[in-house]
């Protein structure tokens, strides 16, 4: 009995082909929900800051006086939650990890431009504008 | 979804011990303690399990600078938890079995969650 | 009598996957007496609590444990629903004991191949961890994430499964099981494993339920115990038993773990059968105020979440006792008398995973 199952799996791992791959020669394995790293569009921005104080790890920080936008993604943890919660849907998660990096910290930094004139008070807070 | 009763019964320092040796004889075995750092005081909870799931609790409630029996010639696993509240909150146990005396959580600030935790001390300045 | 020495053990130690130092009082070849610290990994997390929105906390709660996250969330979630009463849908909890039993799946499979590893038995390890594989693809391909799945939120889930997906998952298990019996069969019945494991580290069922042991440290002894009849989540409408041994040893935490592996997947394919539909979150309105003590099942055995708060967005008190925690005081009795070459195998038969312990 012992010999037939471990004929088995022996058949299995010959017949079977590798259970890894190559990586990175091929892509890793992805799926449409991975949540690979946050992908901002500064365009749409309501700087209303939701992201900034729901972060659990504080990675965003969002400046409203010089319309700036900015993470540290070394702090990021790609929980998703500034995803759910962001009102203009201005922040995504695409599939794709980030690639490597070795300075820290790892930040990105997004200027958002002034709203055209006719949309200043249409639900937009921001002073100054 | 079957929601858990959970009683819990407040009682005297004094009578912790005791408590919790007749906890023993009914058949409980001890789950857990937690202790809280609520309005000054410390709140410190035993938590007893049934075999049939039935859980209870046993609350003392400690001054700040006021120390608590131990259990452990009780339930021997208790040390655990014990050194875990003197390293944690800086509440004394009288009487522990296995008494780390303050290196079981070797934290770099003293007492984290105590009320009035210690100050971080001077970093020190390091070449790197 | 002869001499006392004292050896120390880890925390850096190749079989540790994570830090705890054992001091062994050695008589020649056997352990005396052993003395467990801990305290290399200690973050604060529960401290952190008060500084963050209660919602939010539960990415945080489920980065306690890198095996277990997922029961990590949802216990931390039932914790502040059963402050709020919030009452959660019931397909939310459906899709929470489903995850549960995938966390479980590939946690135990984990264990089982560190197991075979610490034995020496390194094809076995491979192959536990090939069929792990494929719980952890179902994970990301349901959740988004192989280990932090994130998909549990206070008030219901994230993230829904289509009924067409669970019933694949299911039929992906049913696929998988043959292939986790041969596994089993090893682990259970091969001679060189029950040599190397029987008789190893044994407590009673008397010593086990008095030093606080949970999980499969304590079905290994022959206690029926297991969180999960509780009916937390789905598990009061789900039919199952727990796996039980009663030799108390090494080799019967391996058997109870080897068992469960099958629980769970009984567990899945039945939600998958069962589930309603309807919602999967309930609107979280307001602040909570109040107390209570939230216990799942984990791989590891009963954890215990406990939540203070005072009706503001920062909860007062995030107290966490994770199952290696309880299971310290049993490890350290179950270690009187062994020799020290089987020390490895008595400290990984508890599953220790120090990290979580540590908070």
């Amino acid at each position: 009995m012992g010999l037939i199952t471990i004929a088995k799996t022996i058949s299995r791992n010959v017949f079977g082909g590798p259970a890894t791959r190559r990586y990175p020669a091929e892509p890793a394995k992805r799926y449409d929900l991975t949540r690979g790293r946050l992908v901002f569009e500064p365009e749409n921005c309501r700087l209303c800051r939701i992201c900034m104080l729901r972060c659990p790890t504080q990675a965003i920080v969002v400046e409203r006086k010089e319309r700036t936008w900015e993470i540290d993604h070394f702090r990021c943890i790609t929980c998703g939650n500034c995803v759910d919660l962001c009102p203009a849907n201005v922040l995504h998660l695409e599939p794709v990890y980030r690639e490597p990096e070795a300075d820290r910290p790892a930040k990105e930094f997004h200027r958002i431009p002034e709203p055209p004139p006719e949309n200043a008070d249409a639900g937009c807070e921001t002073p100054g504008v | 979804m079957r929601r858990e009763e959970q009683p819990i019964e407040v009682i005297e320092i004094g009578s912790l011990v005791d408590r919790a040796a007749q906890k023993k004889v009914e058949g409980n075995r001890l789950v857990a303690i937690s202790c809280a750092a609520v309005e000054g005081k410390y709140e410190v909870t035993y938590s007893f399990e049934e075999r049939d799931h039935r859980f209870t609790n046993l609350r003392v409630v400690v001054e700040p600078g006021g120390t608590v029996p131990s259990v452990t010639p009780v339930y021997w696993g208790a040390f655990v938890y014990e050194n875990e509240i003197h390293d944690l909150f800086g509440l004394d146990v009288t009487g522990i079995n296995v008494d780390y005396g303050g290196h079981f959580f070797d934290t770099k600030v003293k007492h984290p969650f105590a009320l009035t935790p210690a100050t971080r001390p001077p970093e020190k300045t390091e070449e790197t | 009598m002869s001499k006392q020495i004292v050896i120390p053990f880890g925390p850096q130690h190749p079989v540790l996957p994570e830090p705890i130092h054992l001091d062994l009082v050695m008589e020649d070849e056997r352990v005396v007496e052993a003395l467990p610290s801990i305290g290399y990994v200690h973050r604060g997390l529960e401290k952190l609590v008060e500084k963050r929105d209660f919602r939010d906390f539960v990415y945080i709660a489920e980065r306690i444990c890198g095996i277990c996250s997922f029961i990590h969330g949802m216990t931390y979630c039932h914790a502040v629903e059963g402050v709020m009463d919030l009452p959660v849908p019931p397909r939310a909890n459906y899709l929470r004991t489903v995850w549960s039993e995938l966390s479980r799946l590939h946690s135990h499979l984990l264990w089982l191949g560190l197991m075979a590893d610490a034995m020496g038995f390194e094809s076995l390890f491979m192959q536990s961890w090939r069929l792990r594989e494929h719980v952890l693809d179902d994970m990301e391909e349901t959740t988004g994430n192989r280990v932090i799945q994130g998909s549990c939120k206070v008030g219901g889930v994230r993230r829904d499964i289509s009924d067409a997906k669970l019933r694949e998952i299911a039929d992906g298990l049913e696929e998988l099981r043959p292939q986790l019996e041969d596994l089993r069969d090893v682990f259970v019945r091969d001679s060189s494993v029950r040599h190397r494991l029987g008789g190893l580290g044994t407590l009673t069922e008397q010593q086990a339920w008095e030093l606080g042991a949970v999980g499969p440290v304590l079905r290994a002894c022959g206690v029926a115990n297991d969180i999960r009849q509780t009916g937390y989540a789905a598990y009061d409408e789900l039919d199952f038993t727990p796996a039980v041994e009663t030799a108390g040893d090494c080799w019967a935490r391996t058997a109870v773990r080897a068992e469960e592996l099958f629980t769970s997947i009984d567990l899945i394919q039945q939600a998958a059968e069962k589930i309603p539909e309807g919602p999967i979150e309930v609107k979280v309105t307001g602040n909570p105020k109040g107390e209570f003590y939230a216990r799942s099942e984990q791989p590891r055995g009963e954890v215990i979440h406990y939540v203070k708060a005072n009706g503001t967005k920062n909860l007062v008190r995030f107290r966490v006792r994770t199952p290696t925690f309880s299971n310290i005081a049993p490890l350290v009795v179950s270690m009187k008398g062994i020799e020290l070459a089987d020390v490895p195998v008595v400290v990984l038969s508890i599953d220790p995973c120090i990290g979580c312990a540590e908070r």
